[in-house]
């Protein structure tokens, strides 16, 4: 395997996405609404809510780490600021699904995949080629939005907290664990769904499942079953690196040559 | 250059290519005649170390399709212009073809001589800037078979490669292959069109799942029909007919209108005392002409039988 070829099909790929304006606005709208909306839905809120008392939030404190150090409104805003976070990581879970159907699905649809399988190429690197070229986009406009983010909460939250409230560990592990391994697991659903569906819109759709389980998360979060915390988030980080082998393996077993001109649709 | 033994390719229960066994020249336009599902696609396919061989063996030089250790090397040596143009659309036609370039590894002086050289041949180094989704289908398939030719290749494999080209386009495409030919390139050409095969092609395989048969274009012909010759005359009549029945060289013979077309073993030899024995008994010769069988009928003969 040479990733010198991999990275020439990525930087094919590149050139293809930067031309193409849906993906384009997409790539740029899309992050920074998530790295705008979220903050000042979720901590405006948060510092709407003056009066609070510890009692009023029973039910949550035992889901904050510290909490007995903080008042009731740095208490409801950390616990606001991490469900935001696993919010957040729908990002680098969506991306994905807009660009590698296009990578994957377009160049099918496109007949465009023959010559290139015709090429001293190995499969490996025409997949790693491919899904660099959906990773690596997703992770800068995920860390860029992410610093959009971090300004803005942490310019609504200073005045309550007198200090800055990001970066905390939850976010660097968010951002540099749990988010390559959302969008890892992303971007192996989306070759396994290109090869069933010849519909851009549809691979979409499908592809978009992947939020599924960030959605379960929110849910037990809000039901107190489950608490955003260090520990709970590296444990969340493994668990979906543990999927993401089992889906690469099941990717790369699909993404080959016979696959690909005798079995996809 | 190109060999296969038994080759036999199923999908399934399906049986789409049934021990084909031929072997192509080096420096040969080899054309590879049959219906839709005749087989042709997948056999390239297979020849390019796309798909796997179900039996059988192929070779492609010195190296052998399906091994492991050779498919680099075969796909390396071999260019590939496959049904549909594929091009990436977004992206001109220099662009396209720089990537594949990069792909077989040429270093940046050569991929730069041959894209131009590809294109300037194929009348488009002037639009080499522009993007490839907005070429006409013809476009599309000159810029798809420079991307064949880019990184020099001993052996192109051409998949229909005139199919939906206007005249003006499959004209120029077929001169294009006959100039690599004078390159001593080795052509494997697919193709429906059996005029474009008859004229450009050294030999002609027949497959329909099976190979049914593989000769040059003129002994395809000759094989199948004996030599025939028409004689236009002024005046057929009885005594004429008379005579040319009792002529031991005319094996049979038909009228139409005052036509005769004979058939005839060794008309080079025979039809000058055919000639002279017609207007010995009267008749007036307007003309003689051969009657040739066209590709079109053998094909459709053999296809038929098979």
């Amino acid at each position: 395997m040479k990733f010198s070829k991999a990275w020439i099909i990525a930087m094919k790929d590149f050139e293809e996405i930067k031309k193409n304006k849906y993906i384009m606005t997409t790539l740029i709208l899309m992050p920074l609404l998530f790295a705008i909306i979220y903050p000042i839905v979720f901590i405006g809120s948060a510092l709407a809510v003056e009066n609070t008392d510890t009692s009023d939030l029973e039910a949550i404190t035992g889901m904050v780490p510290n909490a007995e150090t903080m008042t009731p409104q740095q208490i409801l805003i950390t616990y606001l600021a991490n469900l935001m976070l696993i919010l957040f990581s729908m990002v680098p879970g969506i991306i994905p699904t807009f660009i590698a159907s296009y990578s994957f699905v377009g160049e099918k649809l496109n007949k465009s995949m023959e010559p290139l399988l015709a090429t001293p190429t190995t499969d490996t690197e025409v997949l790693l080629g491919k899904s660099l070229a959906v990773f690596l986009p997703t992770m800068l406009v995920t860390y860029m939005s992410s610093c959009v983010l971090v300004v803005l909460v942490d310019w609504l939250t200073f005045p309550i907290f007198n200090r800055l409230f990001f970066p905390n560990i939850e976010l660097l592990i968010v951002l540099f664990l749990f988010a390559p391994a959302i969008s890892i697991m992303s971007i192996e659903l989306n070759v396994l769904v290109s090869s069933k569906v010849n519909d851009l819109r549809a691979a979409q759709q499908i592809g978009g499942l992947v939020v599924l389980p960030l959605v379960i998360i929110l849910i037990a979060s809000l039901l107190n079953i489950f608490s955003i915390n260090p520990i709970s988030l590296l444990l969340l980080s493994a668990l979906i690196i543990l999927l993401d082998v089992g889906l690469l393996y099941l990717s790369k077993s699909i993404f080959q040559r016979e696959e690909i001109l005798t079995r996809w649709k | 250059m190109i060999v296969t033994e038994g080759l036999t390719r199923h999908y399934g229960e399906i049986v789409a290519v049934d021990n084909l066994t031929m072997k192509i020249k080096s420096g040969e336009i080899f054309g590879f005649l049959g219906p839709n599902g005749a087989g042709k696609t997948t056999t390239v396919r297979v020849l390019c170390c796309l798909i796997s061989i179900t039996a059988g063996n192929a070779f492609i030089g010195d190296y052998q399709v399906g091994k492991p250790e050779d498919s680099l090397k075969i796909r390396k040596m071999v260019g590939l212009l496959p049904e549909n143009a594929g091009l990436y659309e977004r992206l001109s036609a220099y662009r396209n073809l720089d990537f594949y370039g990069k792909l077989y590894e040429m270093p940046e002086t050569r991929r730069k001589e041959n894209i131009e050289h590809f294109l300037r041949m194929l009348g488009l180094w002037e639009r080499k800037d522009q993007i490839a989704g907005t070429f006409s289908k013809g476009m599309k398939q000159k810029i798809a078979l420079a991307r064949a030719l880019i990184h020099d290749p001993e052996i192109i494999f051409l998949d229909e490669p005139t199919a939906g080209l206007d005249p003006e386009a499959a004209q120029m495409v077929r001169n294009f292959i006959l100039e690599l030919k004078k390159e001593k390139r080795t052509i494997f050409l697919n193709t429906h069109n059996l005029d474009e095969a008859d004229k450009i092609c050294d030999r002609i395989g027949l497959i329909k799942t099976k190979l049914i048969r593989i000769a040059s274009p003129e002994d395809l012909k000759k094989g199948l029909w004996s030599r025939k010759t028409a004689i236009q005359l002024h005046n057929l009549n009885d005594t004429i007919l008379k005579t040319v029945k009792q002529l031991d060289s005319v094996k049979s013979f038909q009228t139409m209108d005052n036509k005769l077309i004979l058939e005839v073993d060794d008309p080079e030899k025979e039809n000058p005392s055919i000639i002279e024995a017609i207007i010995k008994a009267g008749g007036k010769i307007v003309f003689v002409t051969e009657v040739r069988p066209s590709l079109e009928d053998v094909y459709l003969k053999l296809i038929k039988e098979a």
